[in-house]
């Protein structure tokens, strides 16, 4: 299978070089962006599979980012890492982004979010296969 | 396209109740469980292709029913209508139910819980197309 790429959105510059490093051996592609305009012309360039963006991001908001992806990249698999977790945000992001998975800040790297990263790729692999076998 | 079938869970008759009279003119099938057990039961003998469910109720929650749903009928549409929200009962909800949305008590007929169904039977409609 061809190896897959991971973006994450993130506008702390910290959040993303401690992810780089904390994804170091992962078997896919990691592209960084600082914010929602970055993520979205990384996207016309690069086939990505699985996003993972914070949710307070200043000009674009995370949902806003998600809800674009959704849009024109339906089959990219939505996930939140977000520090800011509200019983709003929660329910707009599921309701509105159709999230796979909302992980909070500070997050457990090795036992939630590597595992999370890889069933969002597992479960844009199922979904692609069923499109293949037609 | 045939017709498909939705079954509503939850421990509160009137609740269900309300859904029967509020939804009679929309063009499913209604399937209605009073408990996890009974949802299950019912999922046995029927083909239902959304499930929308509680979250508290006695003996099974609605959580743990999604994640057994989740593993044996895995293209089902899970959505939970539900009074009882925490950040807690959202993010596990979210994680471990894999839920399709997320509905309020008191939920809104017209503007939110109709079309709400109608994304869901969408959304299950298309993943069933890409499988053919």
């Amino acid at each position: 299978m061809e190896m897959r790429t991971v973006l994450f959105v993130d506008d702390d510059k910290l959040v993303l070089s401690s992810l780089k490093r904390g994804l170091i051996d992962e078997e896919y592609n990691k592209l960084f962006a600082e914010s929602g305009q970055e993520a979205l012309s990384l996207l016309e360039k690069y086939e990505v599979n699985v996003i993972v963006s914070d949710m307070r991001m200043p000009e674009m908001d995370g949902l806003t980012l998600l809800k674009r992806v959704r849009e024109k990249y339906p089959t990219v698999v939505r996930m939140v890492l977000s520090g800011y977790t509200e019983i709003n945000t929660l329910l707009t992001a599921i309701n509105e982004g159709e999230i796979f998975r909302f992980i909070t800040k500070p997050w457990q790297m090795e036992e939630e979010f590597k595992p999370a990263v890889r069933q969002a790729l597992e479960f844009y692999n199922s979904r692609e296969h069923s499109t293949v076998e037609k | 396209m045939e017709s498909r079938t939705i079954l509503f869970v939850d421990d509160d008759k009137l609740i269900l109740s309300s859904l029967k009279r509020g939804l009679i003119d929309e063009p499913y099938h209604l399937l209605f469980a009073e408990s996890g057990k009974e949802a299950l039961s019912i999922l046995e003998k029927n083909e239902v292709h959304v499930i929308v469910t509680d979250m508290r109720m006695p003996e099974m929650l609605g959580l743990e029913l999604l994640k057994i749903v989740k593993e044996k009928y895995p293209n089902m549409v899970r959505i939970i209508l539900s009074g009882y929200t925490q950040v807690g009962t959202l993010l596990t909800a979210i994680n471990q139910g894999e839920i399709f949305r997320y509905i309020t008590k008191p939920w809104k007929l017209e503007e939110e819980f109709k079309p709400t169904l109608r994304q869901a039977v969408e959304f299950y409609n298309s993943n069933v197309n890409t499988q053919k």
